[in-house]
């Protein structure tokens, strides 16, 4: 049994358990409530019964004209409850949204070494639109793949063609 | 990011450029070499000006900046360049008065100009200055007729209401005012937008007014409130049952539940809605009892009917699970429920069960079983019967220990024996034996799950929950047992070989190594776990204080000091997100940023960092000058220095004591064990109050020590050694000095007294335990009398004192031998790992008395130098003890009985300090322990790192 609901500023209090997962980041403040302020309708957590968090999604919609988009910025589930499908829940709470927005298509970015995760997106029906080079500052410098679903409105699909070539990140739009 | 806020069509863009790229870059020197070539060139460039006051702003020359901005400021400037670049100057200065100001100043200038209009309504935001964002937004609009500005107005209304909650005369006007605001913009058909909607339901709903939030929802315009993940129809939902429309609300929920069956809160209304219907049905006609129940019944076992559609979802399991303790709660009072409890099961027990043969594969089972358990209270028959029919359903699948499902229900059902207190009586050795045996498990599961399989390390592994367990089955002891506690720090280090990722073990070992203050192992796992920004405050009550305790001063110093970072920068980034609220019209997330901010400025651990690091501070500047009590006058000075800097309002308490808000996350260790569980949550209740106390007494002392410097200002700038510039900040609409001191040492008695007679939380040694308050170990000595006593000499010495007039002699320097006597019997008898930690805790204690009581004394000796001239004609740079010598030089003197008294005190807190040294080079801790580990025949790796904690020292 889970709650799905809207994030609030108090769940940074208590979402430990979820971010102290290594692969988790901890934003400042200010990147939190930048997204609670703008686009609150795209940050949702789930809830065990007993009220401890047991996941979240943080995301937005932007882009202009036929890359007016939902992006996934982060989605993280505590090692505690996973293997429920919580991932695809929230997900799917984002694609709605994303949807009502009329939005054409989602997209996440994921390291290329994170294969749980890439398959878990592709389980999910997304699939990588471009590698994105060295996305992810580290020792070394990472990859990113930018994976996309197209949604409904994006009736051909175009989205999700994907492009041949890596991009770098200063290109990316 | 900067430069993206500025005007991109000002022509002098180019120019300003590199001033911009630098500032950005953090290169500020270059900044102010680029920002003096744009002013060579053209002198009254405004926006030149201001970016070179925020390089110099930023280098630290903050006079220089200020000057530079003050002209700029005069000048009244329009253009939105410098205008931003000003706004971050102020922000960075905390000024955020002066933005307003500025943007006052350009709105006269330039009364047309909407920009301007805007950018000053969000300067009054930052300000929370709720009457003139009104007022400017209803300028906004007469200027430009936008719905946003509009509603900017209306939002500002209703902050003004919110803001000010005891006064109803604004809440009867303010409130009515938003209401018909938006009421006019509806009936005239100007709504635009769902954020417009949703501040017409915010209006409606902070008066109450559910059934009109109902019919706005139901018009037109609700049509534009969207419905995502059900959030509109849960609203709805909640409304009816807060009109008492409870059949209406059931229904409401029903669908609810129907569109998405695993919702907890669903499920908990519509029960307490049953329930309600249940009682009105039974007072109202006879015939058609428990309607309600019986239908949320239908619903709970409709919903797990339901699972052949949808498989595997745990919420009708465990909404049923709920619903049966609340009818069995009910049975116990009223009868009438009996036919449908045995419709639903026999027992809970057999719910149980069958929610574990269901979902006893997912480790999510331990947590939702865990929480059902804590609604129930077993009989021991009942935990015989639930834990055999688990043992028995899993008997034949453990044979194999490669299946991951298998390997998850029977964890669940160790967790759920553990919970349940059955390893409660195994004795030490089949204790072992069973840790052993559950490492075994452990080991054969990891070799045939997960080191087949390809994880990665920075995956937690499904295997873990078996090393935590078995940290949690050792480490069960009530005694201080170090054998028990070295075993549980390897099984939890051997458990981090294998699994690095995993951040409980961390967190445990941070604890464990802490009881026995191995503060610098703990701070290698602390470290490992990266805490920052936020976690400092939810989880700051684990490791903040333990570093002072385990007498790690600059470690802790250091910590405290990101962690203030942290605090500071809040009210800061609230305040712009705040702004951002209002410009995409996010306006229900206005006064839940607020409050999150109240949260964060009123924080429990945010206090007792800011008072841990004055008293640090102090500590370190005196620890700094010398260990022992050879002061000199220059030393004393830069102590003198430090106190000033700190700017302490010695009148004013500045917590608000009341509001002190418990912002601790206990959910990240558990000790799974039900009756510990429930203890703890007693002692978090418990420990939050010892804190406050802790906090108000360590305030107090340091307003007092201010106080008492105070004094000293005082003498000295009645000998006019002081110009009259620096003596501009004591107003003379400020009160006494003496009289201040006299009232904060009356204030600190009484606090000493209550603290000797309350009892305290003191620790039980579990995993999940919060640390006690410093409270309890300071509340066991007198420490707090030995500065007390010297406060009130600094009070006496103010009173023109003659011999006899003191109605006794100090005692601080003999209560503080009595302590340092403590101290070497501590430190004599330290023979076992939390015998270390104590006798850390007592050093530090000791320690920081001495500190602090050196300052007092440095005080002292300042106030009669001024007041009786007494070493005047004296070199600097000598020993306080000296003090004496020229004092009984001055025997025939007045002063020569205070002299004589303070040099008597002296040399009482020398020897002592002399004897604490020759304490702490007799101890050799290392050789208490390595001699402790050859015995035991254990890992070295706890005595390792206990041994360098001595270091310091």
């Amino acid at each position: 049994m889970t709650t799905i609901r809207a994030f609030r500023c108090d769940d940074m209090f208590r979402f430990n358990n979820v971010n102290l997962d290594p692969l988790t980041e901890t934003y400042g403040l200010s990147f939190y409530l930048q997204y609670l302020a703008h686009w609150p309708e795209c940050f949702q957590v789930v809830e065990a019964p007993n009220g401890h968090i047991m996941g979240y999604i943080m995301g937005k919609i932007e882009g202009q004209g036929d890359q007016w988009h939902g992006h996934v910025t982060a989605l993280s589930v505590a090692p505690q409850y996973r293997r429920l499908n919580l991932a695809a829940k929230l997900m799917n709470a984002l694609e709605q949204t994303s949807e009502k927005k009329q939005a054409y298509f989602v997209d996440l970015f994921v390291r290329v070494s994170n294969r749980v995760a890439v398959d878990m997106y592709k389980r999910l029906g997304y699939s990588v639109y471009r590698r994105v080079l060295e996305y992810y500052s580290g020792d070394p410098d990472e990859d990113a793949f930018d994976m996309r679903k197209a949604l409904p409105r994006d009736k051909h699909k175009k989205s999700i063609i994907p492009l041949q070539h890596p991009v770098r990140p200063e290109d990316l739009e | 990011m900067m430069a993206k806020n500025v005007d991109n069509s000002h022509i002098n863009e180019r120019r300003l450029r590199p001033i911009y790229d630098c500032l950005d870059n953090g290169n500020n020197k270059k900044a102010l070499q680029e920002a003096d070539k744009v002013l060579k060139k053209q002198k009254d460039l405004l926006c030149a000006k201001v970016l070179k006051s925020l390089a110099l702003l930023r280098m630290g020359r903050q006079e220089e900046s200020l000057r530079h901005l003050k002209e700029v400021h005069a000048d009244c400037p329009t253009d939105d360049s410098t205008l931003q670049a000003m706004t971050i100057c102020y922000r960075e200065l905390h000024k955020a008065e002066l933005i307003a100001d500025a943007y006052e100043n350009a709105v006269k200038k330039d009364p047309s100009n909407e920009e301007l209009h805007s950018h000053l309504f969000m300067a009054y935001v930052r300000l929370s200055d709720y009457k003139k964002q009104h007022l400017t937004a209803l300028g906004l609009y007469k200027l430009k007729p936008k719905n946003p500005y509009y509603f900017w107005a209306v939002m500002s209304i209703l902050m003004q209401a919110i803001s000010d909650k005891e006064s109803k005369l604004a809440h009867s006007l303010a409130l009515p005012l938003a209401e018909k605001m938006c009421k006019r913009f509806l009936e005239e058909n100007k709504i635009e937008a769902e954020a417009e909607v949703e501040l017409y339901l915010m209006t409606l709903e902070k008066q109450k007014k559910y059934n009109e939030m109902l019919s706005v929802m139901d018009s037109p315009v609700g049509a534009k409130l969207s419905n995502h993940l059900d959030f509109l129809s849960k609203r709805r939902a909640d409304l009816l049952r807060r009109l008492d429309r409870y059949e209406d609300a059931f229904n409401a929920y029903k669908q609810l539940i129907d569109n998405n069956i695993d919702q907890i809160d669903y499920y908990t209304e519509l029960i307490d809605i049953a329930f309600v219907l249940n009682e009105k049905s039974s007072a109202e006609a006879n015939d058609n009892q428990n309607s309600g129940v019986i239908n949320s019944g239908s619903v709970s076992n409709g919903g797990a009917n339901e699972r052949a559609v949808q498989p595997r979802l745990r919420g009708p399991y465990l909404a049923k699970m709920v619903l049966f303790g609340r009818l069995e709660e009910r049975q116990r009072t009223q009868a009438d429920v009996e036919h449908l409890i045995k419709q639903m099961a026999n027992s809970v027990i057999d719910l149980l069960f069958e929610y574990f043969v269901e979902f006893g594969s997912k480790q999510a089972a331990i947590y939702d079983m865990l929480f059902i358990l804590e609604k129930f209270n077993l009989t021991e028959v009942e935990i015989q019967t639930l834990t055999l029919q688990m043992k028995q359903s899993i008997a034949n699948i453990t044979e194999n220990y490669s299946d991951l499902n298998s390997m998850h229900r029977h964890m669940t059902y160790l967790y759920i024996c553990h919970y349940l207190g059955q390893n409660d009586g195994l004795s030490a050795s089949n204790r072992l034996d069973f840790v052993q045996h559950l490492g075994q498990i452990y080991e054969k599961h990891f070799e045939n799950i997960i080191a087949k399989s390809d994880i990665m390390t920075t995956e937690p592994q499904s295997t873990d929950p078996f090393v935590t367990l078995m940290a949690c089955v050792m480490f069960v002891n009530k005694e201080f047992d170090d054998n028990i506690l070295i075993q549980t720090i390897v099984i939890l280090e051997n458990g981090l070989i294998k699994s690095p990722a995993n951040f409980h073990f961390k967190l445990l070992l941070v604890k464990l190594y802490n009881m026995i203050g191995a503060v610098s192992a703990s701070h290698t796992w602390l470290e490992s776990l990266d805490i920052k920004h936020i976690q400092y405050d939810s989880l700051g009550y684990i490791f903040a204080t333990q570093h002072m305790i385990g007498a790690h001063f600059n470690t802790s110093s250091q910590l405290l000091g990101n962690m203030l970072k942290f605090y500071s920068s809040n009210v800061k980034d609230t305040l712009d997100y705040m702004i951002s609220c209002y410009k995409f019209g996010s306006f229900t997330k206005v006064e839940e940023i607020l409050l999150f901010r109240d949260r964060l400025t009123n924080s429990l651990q945010y206090c007792l960092s800011a008072v841990d690091r004055m008293i640090l501070d102090m500590i370190l500047e005196t620890k700094k000058n010398e260990v022992l009590i050879v002061m000199y006058y220059c030393s004393h000075s830069s102590t003198e220095n430090i106190i000033n800097y700190m700017e302490i309002d010695v009148e004013n308490d500045k917590f608000v004591w009341n509001e002190i808000s418990d912002n601790r996350d206990f959910s990240v260790i558990r000790s799974h064990h039900q009756k510990s569980e429930s203890s703890v949550k007693e002692s978090q209740k418990r420990t939050f109050d010892d804190e406050i106390l802790w906090l108000k007494i360590r305030n107090l002392l340091i307003r007092a020590i201010a106080a008492s410097h105070n004094l000293v200002n005082d003498e000295v700038k009645k000998k006019g050694l002081i110009n009259n510039n620096n003596t501009e900040t004591n107003g003379t609409e400020k009160r006494n000095n003496i009289d201040v001191l006299s009232e904060l040492s009356v204030q600190f008695r009484e606090y000493i007294s209550c603290v000797h007679s309350s009892t305290f939380a003191e620790s039980m040694l579990s995993l999940d335990e919060p640390n006690e308050s410093r409270i309890v170990s300071f509340s066991k000595l007198n420490y707090f009398e030995v500065l007390s006593e010297l406060i009130d000499f600094i009070i006496s010495l103010n009173n023109e004192p003659k011999e006899g007039s003191l109605s006794s002699d100090p005692k601080s320097g003999d209560i503080f031998a009595s302590i340092v006597d403590k101290l070497e019997e501590s430190v004599n008898t330290c023979k076992t790992l939390f015998s270390v930690r104590s006798t850390l805790e007592l050093l530090t204690n000791t320690m920081e008395t001495l500190s602090l009581s050196i300052i007092l004394l440095g005080i002292c000796q300042s106030i009669m130098k001024y007041k009786m001239n007494i070493n005047s004609s004296n070199k600097k740079n000598r020993r306080k003890k000296e003090v004496s010598t020229a004092g009984s030089a001055a025997a025939e003197d007045t002063t020569s009985y205070l002299v004589k008294t303070y040099a008597s005190l002296v040399s009482k807190f020398e020897a002592s300090a002399q004897r604490i040294d020759t304490i702490l080079k007799a101890v050799n801790i290392s050789s208490v322990l390595s001699e402790r580990f050859v015995l035991d025949g254990l890992s070295t790796i706890g005595g390792q790192r206990v041994d360098t904690d001595s270091n310091e020292y």
